[in-house]
């Protein structure tokens, strides 16, 4: 078969149509108000709050007739306007404002000045300075990241080579205490990832706890069936004190206003010891693993959950109290439980099945009665804002960190962090 | 020997070969294979001869025709004398009619009597005018096709590899006015020159695409022996 003349003329019409249609170029330059990502508008301008300041953070344009930039400053409500002193040459890519307020809102903004007498600005970030310090356990990293006090960028990451099991706080010298069962490790870390002391090699580590008393650091190892105590030299690699005859200890808690060590085992018993000699105080014995403990230290007493199977179950001990009784059954798949001191009412997560976002995370009061609830979520780790009845929740469906108030509402959250599922929480 | 004027009495001769030549009354109309007469005569044989010496007719037609005698026996055949114009003997003019036929006009059939009245004895054509048709003109042959001519391929593969060459680098020259709108920082050069961008590329991706087509077809064309 042959091609006629007006065949061929029409496989040309057609080639050439199709290479006239082909042509596509991305409008990548950021100053391109046609660019769908800033819509002309400098990218890359965040200000980052602190505790006291604020820092701000830009990349340079790499456009031609960039003769300096400037940054503006303003409050909500008002319109913005320069900050003083802050006008830069080109090559300097951020700056510090200490003339900031701590829990105060700021929005910020960066001008980049042209030589063509024209100018381009950045979408406005806001920044709220505080002293709060906010630690989140990251299995995405895995490690540490570091959220800045408004909770709105991250301000550092401490990577690690395994997902930890548990952190805790020595609030007095701000450090941080972090288990790795893998490497049967016990790191101690300053709160930006410095290193804060020796790492302790225990082997079967779950557990870690930490009394913010004495700087002393608790330490369930099951496989060991003993808890141990190290500190408050940082550098001393070897336990002060050890406590056994707690059968394969999982959980221990420490407490500050409360001194005494609340250890719970695989064989469901509770035991309080004295801290100073590892002498046991009170027993109970609850009959189900225990999976994890909350000091309700004003009262010197302690909520406990305990796992049978798929459910757990809910108790709240009193010293010289003996009687064992489930203020609440059938929970679902509790992950954390950590009381609210100002009100005394227990915060306490149930993840639910993984990975279905189906979960809550709900206020008890006592006698076991839920006084607020927020559901849908996959909650894990908990931490109370210290001073206030709010509480922060790491939210694995969302991949976030969760304020919440009183009523379990969500006042605010962080940027994505990657898994997160524990938090501290710490205001010097 | 002259006989005298015809008719002539019969006449004795010798027996073999025996030429007989007449000749017109007018000397100027001699016509050899018309006038003579040569016959092998036998002992005892009577030899009758007749000659017809009125000149031939001339006939012509307008336009130029075949010309055929038509026999109204019964096979109604026909057979081609040639074309006009001609000359015939009076003779069979009287005997016959007689169709004049050219493309594009009216077959005429005309008494051969007819025509021989018109000739005058010999002395003037005679003279038929067929009736047009008016059929149209037909066109020219079609001229072979130009896929159909290698120098065509040729030049397509030609203007192909131009045009792919030509394809790079008006591509170069959107690169570097997307460089160019890469680096700006003013919004009006911005939109030039992404603007210039995007015209340099589809002049490209014509030039290439057209190039690349008219190249491939050029080889086909030369490939498939479509061109000769």
């Amino acid at each position: 078969m042959k091609a006629s003349g007006a065949d061929l003329l029409r496989i040309v019409a057609i080639l050439l149509l199709a290479a006239a249609g082909c042509s596509t170029r991305e409008r990548l330059n950021p100053l391109d108000p046609a660019n769908g990502e800033t819509h002309g508008e400098i990218p890359g301008f965040t200000a980052i709050a602190a505790n006291g300041l604020v820092e701000l953070r830009w990349t340079p344009l790499t456009q031609s007739g960039v003769v300096g930039y400037a940054v503006q400053r303003w409050k909500p409500g008002e319109t913005p306007r320069p900050l003083a002193g802050a006008v830069f040459p080109p090559r300097i890519v951020g700056s510090i404002d200490l003339d900031v307020l701590n829990d105060t809102t700021y929005l910020y903004r960066l001008v980049a000045r042209f030589d063509y007498g024209d100018s381009a600005v950045s979408p406005p970030d806001s920044a709220t300075p505080g002293n709060r310090v906010i630690e989140v356990l990251s299995a995405g990293l895995p490690g540490v990241i570091k959220l800045s006090p408004d909770v709105r960028d991250a301000v550092a990451t401490v990577p690690s080579v395994n997902a930890f099991e548990d952190f805790e706080i020595d609030r007095g010298r701000g450090v941080l205490w972090l288990s790795d069962p893998v490497s049967g490790l016990v790191l101690r870390q300053g709160l930006n990832g410095e290193i804060a002391g020796v790492a302790l090699r225990i082997d079967g580590v779950t557990d870690v706890s930490v009394s913010s008393l004495r700087g002393v650091g608790w330490v369930a190892t099951p496989g060991a069936q003993l808890v141990a105590a190290y500190g408050p030299d940082l550098d001393d690699p070897n336990p002060r004190l050890v406590v056994g005859g707690v059968g394969h200890a999982r959980v221990v808690e420490a407490g500050t206003l409360d001194p005494t060590v609340w250890v719970g085992s695989e064989e469901g018993i509770i035991v309080r010891v004295n801290p100073s000699d590892g002498a046991p105080l009170e027993t109970w014995q609850l009959g189900s693993p225990i999976r994890a403990i909350a000091l309700d230290q004003s009262v010197k007493s302690a909520w406990v959950v305990t796992s049978r199977g798929a459910i757990n179950d809910l108790y709240y001990l009193v010293p010289g109290d003996t009687s064992v009784v489930a203020l609440r059954t059938r929970l679902d798949n509790v992950a954390d439980v950590e009381v609210e001191p100002k009100t005394r009412t227990l915060w306490l997560s149930e993840r639910g099945q993984p990975r279905q976002g189906a979960g809550r995370i709900s206020r008890i009061g006592p006698g076991g009665v839920t006084l607020a609830t927020l559901d849908a979520i996959e909650p894990y780790g908990i931490a109370v804002e210290p001073g206030s009845d709010h509480v922060w929740v790491t939210s694995l469906a969302r991949s976030r960190l969760l304020e919440l108030d009183a009523t379990a509402s969500i006042v605010r959250e962080s940027p994505s962090v990657g898994v997160p599922y524990g938090v501290l929480v710490h205001v010097p | 020997m002259e006989v005298g004027r015809s008719p002539v009495e019969p006449l004795r001769v010798a027996s073999g070969r025996v030429t007989v030549r007449a000749f017109p009354e007018d000397a100027r109309l001699f016509e050899p294979n018309r006038d003579n007469f040569v016959a092998d005569a036998a002992p005892g044989e009577t030899i009758r001869v007749e000659f017809d010496l009125r000149p031939h007719s001339v006939l012509q037609s307008v336009p130029v025709s075949t010309l055929s005698r038509v026999s109204w026996n019964e096979t109604q055949a026909e057979s081609l004398l040639g074309s006009t114009p001609i000359r015939l003997p009076p003779a069979l003019l009287e005997s016959n009619s007689f169709r004049f036929a050219a493309g594009g006009y009216a077959d005429s059939v005309v008494n051969g009597s007819l025509l021989l009245a018109q000739t005058a004895g010999g002395l003037v054509n005679a003279s038929v005018t067929l009736r047009s048709l008016n059929l149209p003109k037909p066109g020219a042959p079609p001229s072979p096709s130009l896929f159909k001519r290698k120098w065509f391929a040729w030049t397509m593969v030609g203007v192909g590899a131009l045009l792919t060459g030509g394809a790079v680098v008006l591509r170069d020259e959107a690169d570097r006015s997307y460089e160019r709108y890469l680096d700006a920082s003013d919004p009006r050069v911005i939109e030039e020159e992404y603007d210039r961008t995007i015209e340099y590329d589809r002049y490209a991706a014509g030039a290439l695409g057209g190039g690349q087509g008219l190249f491939v077809l050029g080889i086909l064309l030369l490939v498939t022996g479509t061109a000769r």
